[in-house]
């Protein structure tokens, strides 16, 4: 989840990171040397980068590097100050190089018999460690306090970084007798609170003091901030510099930054402060070698009493502004237009207060004003705006008609805490000439400015709710649409169809036109068929009339498409023709002739005698008349 | 061959007998089956118990989609404060019924009160508006096929030729030009549908553990990308992302849920 979400928040979230993390991370670059145990030298630990004159920051951002969550996780752990007396304090501090979302502490630490232990801070910073990466180093405080002399070891115990199991190494404080002096303190953030009442919604100027130790340490402080979980703090710290401040009764030389922080909750609140110290400290096993190192340090809880903005003498135009402001006067883009353009009404409200996240109110309604929601400048983080005191905003607005003379006023409060009241700060009406539209009235229709708003005594009718409906009406069988159902797409097939077939019957018509022998051949062949079933029929019955007029016919009908005539109107000479004409035998033409005359003699006069011969003659009719058949 | 032409004449009025009876069957439907429903949802929504009103109008809807039905199930919605539920029911009356006046109304009264924006819908979606989705598809279908029909049939059934041919044949090719894009629009509307829940989380990818980019409201319009499991990747007029399917709503199918 976390590598996957880095792949292209990487980009974004380094510059800033970046930004916040420079100081310490530059700072360890410096390595002070005392040469023979005389006065420390500084030399430069990578001297390179400074020599080419590329600022590392720079280079950094420019070149998009990513975070390196590859390398094995490394874990530190160290006591801060080692050596305390009993009743003293020190910080139990565990760094190690993983991305601080991803680290898992348990919520006890193991072995701390003699040891009174409190959760404290939790910070990042990056390093820069080549390659075009940064490493991510996260630092978890633990405060203690030692009620017993002796040696006290939190052993190895393993925490989750990255998903999987890390050893954190074991670390040792040496606790002595209580009434030993001149034991170290553990650095300790200072917070000055303000002692007035504190609102939800104001923004608060904190700053964070550093005090040095008293042996010069001390070199700087960087990303102070406090954290709590109904508190907003800004990103940037302000006004850094260093102080002479009184503490323990005596003077000390401190460093100071001031952090912004908005209580978004009523109610008691407990916070923390913490920043990155820069200090000087040994480097292990060489007395005379000064390292300078990022630090973190915190505070002791703060307990903020943050109370609720009182609903009484709330003015109108209150949108959430906590503080103390004042209005520049509000300035028109110009002081005569036509009906129809728009003018701008810019306001610039400076103040100490949450003046970076100011929201500012809509302009009521007017019949005389069309008025669009005010506009931000938004040219500037709302951190750096929170900084300088003042933003600005303006008001896009287009009057309806000629008759207005001024734009319309706009409430606007806030709540001073000092006062612990609400301030009336309306934004005062602005005197402006205002001249009839140079456009056509037709046109002016179009763009829906009535002509005279004012004087309209017909209002708008506000919309609200209509009832049910009694009767079910219009339906339908599904709300897929048709296009989308397989039935409808089927449906195509039967126009299509239907169309294709007409088509092809006309080209078949047409075809049978142009070639008439083919619908007489389909046509004697069918009358063929049809004799000869009688012809057998009647064989079968020994009925030699029908037999023989039915042989008659089917030879018409076979030779009907070869004259061509219609199969009635054939006689026996032209059944002859055919016959000669497709090289049949004497023998064939024979019995036609036989069959033909038997027909007449049984048409005209009525004897039946040789048509009861012509019955034996069956085989060879049939005969002939499939060597007909096949002709056609 | 005059008998062969009246029987061509018979077969095409046949045809178009067959396909009206569909048009009306789709297009025209008083749903009986649902007519009950729909007046035991009436008589408890006018008696106060809205949920029990809602529940009758959206099995009334299921069973038959009317714009009766579906119009009272919005109301009913909105009275039980369920604003989401209530826009997509009335989405889905304006899907079936688009002159639906009161309907129209209330969608423009629930965007008002809770300051919601009309789905952005581009020129051809516009177009589809005019008139029921289903509709278009008809006059599609019987346009493109007169206009073949009038082109094919004058030669094939041996018509005396006649301008009035030719002329039909244009002015029903034409109409289903015309057509197109409200079909396109139509089938992009398919796509679109309501946020049914308040907050509802739009996630950056389809898991329950997903970064929320931003929470969405109630009745508010999204397009249908894909489906993936039971999330659904949507895009809204401002971002996109991966929305719970149960917590988004398509204007277009009714769901047994």
């Amino acid at each position: 989840m976390l590598k996957g979400a880095t792949g292209k928040m990487k980009k974004l979230f380094l510059p800033v990171c970046f930004l916040i993390c420079a100081i310490p991370v530059m700072g360890q670059n410096v390595i002070r040397v005392f040469p023979g145990g005389s006065s420390p030298v500084v030399v430069q630990a990578n001297p390179t980068v400074l020599q080419n004159g590329i600022d590392p920051f720079d280079s950094l951002v420019s070149s998009a590097a990513s975070f390196d969550m590859e390398s094995p996780v490394e874990v530190k752990t160290e006591f801060d100050p080692p050596v305390i007396a009993a009743g003293g304090k020190s910080v139990y501090r565990i760094v190690l190089n993983a991305l601080d979302e991803s680290v898992k502490v348990p919520d006890s630490l193991p072995g701390t018999d003699g040891l009174e232990v409190r959760k404290g801070g939790r910070g990042q910073t990056y390093q820069n460690v080549g390659g075009l990466k940064l490493r991510p180093q996260t630092t978890i405080l633990f405060h203690v306090t030692a009620t017993n002399a002796g040696t006290i070891t939190i052993p190895s115990f393993e925490l989750m970084a990255y998903g999987k199991q890390v050893k954190v190494p074991e670390a040792r404080l040496n606790v002595l007798p209580n009434k030993t002096g001149g034991m170290r303190e553990p650095l300790r953030l200072l917070a000055n609170l303000p002692t007035e009442d504190i609102y939800v919604g104001q923004s608060l100027r904190i700053p964070l003091v550093l005090p040095d130790p008293g042996d010069g340490s001390v070199l700087g402080l960087s990303q102070a901030k406090i954290k709590g979980d109904f508190v907003f703090s800004e990103s940037f710290s302000y006004g850094a510099r260093q102080e002479a401040v009184r503490k323990n009764g005596r003077t000390v030389m401190s460093f100071v930054q001031e952090v912004i922080v908005t209580p978004l909750s009523e109610g008691e609140q407990t916070v923390l402060a913490q920043a990155h110290s820069v200090s000087t400290r040994m480097v292990q096993g060489q007395s005379n070698v000064l390292q300078t190192v990022s630090t973190l340090v915190d505070s002791d809880p703060i307990k903020l009493k943050v109370k609720p903005l009182p609903e009484e003498g709330k003015l109108p135009g209150f949108t959430g502004a906590v503080g103390t402001f004042n209005l520049e006067p509000p300035k028109l883009s110009t002081n005569t237009i036509h009906v129809g353009e728009p003018v701008t009404l810019t306001l610039v409200i400076h103040g100490d207060g949450n003046v970076g996240r100011l929201k500012f109110p809509e302009i009521p309604h007017s019949k005389e004003w069309q008025t669009l929601p005010p506009v931000t400048d938004t040219s500037l983080p709302a951190s750096i705006v929170q900084q300088r005191g003042f933003t600005s905003f303006s008001y896009t607005m287009i009057p309806l008609t000629d008759k207005a003379s001024a734009t319309p006023e706009i409430p606007f409060s806030y709540f001073d805490p000092g006062r612990k009241t609400y301030v009336d700060l309306t934004i005062p009406a602005t005197r402006i000439q205002v001249k009839p539209s140079p456009l056509p009235t037709q046109i002016a229709g179009a763009m829906n400015l009535p002509d005279h708003p004012a004087d309209s005594t017909v209002k708008e009718k506000p919309l609200v709710m209509m009832g049910v409906v009694g009767q079910p009406g219009r339906g339908v069988l599904s709300l897929e649409p048709l296009q989308t159902r397989w039935w409808f797409l089927g449906l195509q097939v039967l126009p299509a169809v239907s169309i294709c077939g007409l088509w092809a019957v006309d080209r078949r018509r047409r075809y049978l036109q142009e070639h008439p022998e083919i619908v007489l051949k389909r046509r004697a062949r069918r009358g063929l068929r049809k004799q000869l079933r009688q012809m057998r029929k009647a064989a079968d019955k020994s009925d030699a009339r029908t037999f023989v007029m039915a042989g008659v016919d089917a030879m018409r009908e076979a030779c009907a498409p070869h004259v061509p005539a219609e199969p009635q109107a054939l006689v026996c000479v032209d059944v002859m023709d055919v016959l000669a004409s497709s090289n049949h035998g004497v023998e064939d033409r024979e019995v036609a002739h036989k069959f033909f005359r038997a027909a007449d003699d049984l048409r005209f006069s009525a004897s039946n005698e040789e048509a009861a011969d012509l019955l034996k003659l069956k085989p060879t009719l049939e005969r002939l008349l499939e060597q007909l058949g096949a002709r056609l | 061959m005059k008998n062969g032409c009246i029987n061509f004449h018979r077969m095409i009025a046949g045809a178009c007998a067959l396909f009206l009876i569909c048009f009306i069957g789709t297009c025209e439907l008083n749903a009986a089956p649902g007519t009950n429903l729909f007046q035991s949802g009436l008589r408890a929504y006018t008696s106060g118990e809205y949920d029990r009103a809602a529940q009758e109008f959206g099995e009334a809807a299921r069973t038959s989609p009317t714009v009766g039905a579906l119009h009272n199930l919005g109301n009913a919605e909105w009275k039980c404060g369920r604003p989401g539920r209530a826009v997509l029911a009335w989405e889905r009356a304006q899907w079936v019924g688009p002159f639906h006046e009161k309907t129209r109304n209330n969608l423009k009264f629930v965007r008002q009160a809770l300051q919601l924006e009309s789905p952005e819908l581009s020129w051809y979606e516009i177009c589809s508006t005019w008139l029921p989705a289903n509709t278009w598809v008809w006059i599609a279908f019987f346009s493109f096929w007169l206009a073949i029909a009038m082109l094919v049939l004058p030669g094939t059934l041996r018509w005396r030729k006649s301008d009035w041919h030719q002329g039909l044949a244009v002015a029903a090719f034409a109409l289903f030009l015309l057509t197109i894009p409200a079909l396109i629009g139509v089938q992009m509307r398919t796509k679109l549908g309501v946020v049914l829940s308040q907050e509802t989380p739009l996630r950056l990818t389809p898991t329950s553990e997903a970064q929320i980019l931003m929470r969405l409201r109630a009745g508010e319009g999204a397009r249908f990308i894909r489906q993936r499991g039971k999330y659904i990747f949507i895009r809204t007029s401002s971002a996109t992302g991966w929305v719970e399917q149960r917590q988004f709503g398509i204007i277009s199918k009714i769901t047994h849920s």
